[in-house]
Parts: structure tokens; sequence; C-alpha cells
């Protein structure tokens, strides 16, 4: 690889990471840096919404109020750069602590793929577009409702 | 564009981060002098350890490591700050320990965890001059095991 394609691999992995570290110190004005402003999210994989930045960035806050502590890991993070674009796809293994309604909390994992597309603007590479991909969901509380959750026991119950 | 110089410095230093892991890991207690500075200081009191000094805290490892037979540190999400000689760092660690338990057999527990850390380039390379753990989750920890963090 070349000095810039080494550079621009490491930038895309940063931001990849900043995202996570963003949302997990629920700084969230920090994903300001992170996506365009007009980029597409789409958290409903996992029980969220989608739209485009602006909407998730006022949305995003009182989320995850409901959650006193998770952490996004990611890793196996594959780039595919294309001059000043670039695309990705990430693994995120999600660990959120969930306080239930009588007392206590449990702890439920979420695994989910993050498919993303950057672009290399005036002020570094940001995301455009980010969308969930749902996999494993592990020891979620009974009243929770995540929408994948709930299609794959459907799906299970109808083989 | 980054200079390869910077790109290196933000290579050894993830290496550095993923060498405590594992020296950690291996109960290669003496691995760690490659990774802090001889003053280092290092706080691990949120996970219910102690704090002080690198010399002090390394005494303190292995005794307090050999109560768990299994774990690992692994680390990701690392984000680095570079400022010439120095840097410092954020990154998770997801770290299963295996816990005896006071009835016989064991229990696997998972902590979530962050290290903040200060990074210093020394003659000999890249060194730790700080780290300070932050809390995230705990998840299936025996009901004998006190750990501060979990009710904060």
């Amino acid at each position: 690889m070349s000095l810039q394609a080494l550079c621009d691999q490491y930038d895309i992995r940063t931001l990849i990471v900043r995202y996570s570290n963003a949302l997990d110190a629920r700084r969230f004005e920090l994903l300001d840096e992170i996506f365009t402003a007009d980029a597409y999210i789409d958290y409903r994989a996992t029980g969220g919404i989608d739209g485009d930045y602006p909407k998730i960035r006022r949305w995003l806050p009182a989320a995850v109020t409901a959650f006193p502590r998770m952490c996004h890991l990611v890793g196996n993070i594959q780039i595919a750069l294309a001059g000043n674009a670039a695309s990705a796809r990430t693994l995120c293994l999600n660990p959120v602590a969930v306080p239930l309604p009588e007392a206590g909390q449990q702890v439920m994992l979420l695994a989910m793929w993050y498919r993303d597309q950057l672009l290399r603007t005036a002020r570094g590479w940001r995301m455009s577009r980010r969308v969930q991909e749902a996999c494993v969901q592990h020891n979620v509380p009974a009243h929770l409702q995540i929408p994948a959750a709930a299609s794959a026991a459907a799906e299970g119950e109808r083989r | 564009m980054m200079s390869l110089q910077e790109l290196s410095d933000r290579f050894e230093i993830e290496q550095l981060i993923v060498h405590y892991a594992n020296s950690i890991d291996q109960r290669n207690w003496d691995g760690l002098d490659r990774v802090f500075t001889p003053d280092a200081y290092i706080d691990y009191r949120k996970l219910g350890g102690i704090d002080g000094r690198y010399p002090e805290v390394k005494a303190w490892l292995g005794t307090a490591l050999a109560h768990f037979p299994h774990y690992c540190h692994l680390v990701g999400n690392i984000e680095l700050e570079l400022a010439g000689d120095r840097a410092t760092g954020r990154t998770l660690c997801i770290n299963p320990m295996d816990t005896p338990l006071p009835a016989g057999g064991s229990q696997v527990m998972f902590l979530g965890l962050w290290y903040h850390d200060k990074f210093i380039r020394t003659a000999q390379g890249w060194r730790m001059s700080e780290r300070v753990e932050e809390g995230c989750f705990q998840h299936n920890v025996p009901a004998h095991m006190v750990i501060p963090a979990a009710g904060a």
C-alpha cells in the first residue's frame, strides 16, 4: 500500500472507533465530527429508528438513557477504498446493562455489523451512511422488545 | 496525511497496549517492565484493585491475580491522541475471569472497562506513564465477590 492508502485505512478505522467511544462516553456532540450533515443512519435492526443525521442526533441521547452502562466493541473492520470514497464492514459486540422493572439489572449482549459508506471531505473522512445488520442477541430481558430478536424468534417458530 | 513517523508511533503504542494484556494474561510480570515507566501511576480502584506507582502495583498483581485460574483481557477501540513525544489513549477491554466459588467449582464473570492512558516516548521506545481504569458493565459476578463499580 502507499502511505496515502495506509493513512486512509488508519483514519477510517479511527473514525469507526471514535463513533463507539462518543456513544459509550455519551458525548453526542462528537458525532458531528464523524457523520456528514446529511448522512443516512439506520438502527432499525436493533430496535432503533432510521433517518438523516440531524434526526438521529436528536433521538440518540434520550434513546440510550435507558441503558446506564454499555460499550460497543468493534473489530473485523474491512475497508474498501475507492479514491475519495470508501465502504466498510465492521463487527460490533455490544454488551448493555438493562435495569429491570422490579429491581437490579441484567446484561444483554447484542452483536451486529455496521455497513458504512465514507467520504473524504475537506475536514477528513466522514461517514455518509451507516446501516446496522443484526447478528446474535443474548440474554435480552423479557420486557424489552427488539424487532430483530422478535422476528428471529417468530422465524424459529415457523420452522 | 500522516507521516510515516506518526503511523509508526501509533502502531507502537497500539502494540504496547496489546503487550500489556498479553503480559498480564501470561502472568509474565517482568514483561510489564517493557510497558510502564518505572514511576508510572496505575489506578485499578474502580474494579476493586489498588492504585500506586508501578513497582508497588507490579508486586501486588501476582498475588491479586493468583486468585483467578483463567482470565483474558481483550482490548479494542483504541483511540490515541499524539502530541510529539507524548500521547493519550482510551481503550476498551472485555475481561472474562474464571472465579473459584467458596463451595467449590467456578463461575466465569465478564467485566467491561476502559483504560485511560498516558504515554511518553523514551530512549527505549514508547512507555505507559499512567493507566486509570473506568468501569463499564459487569456480568455474572459471583455473589461473594464485591466489585465497587458494580453498584455505581
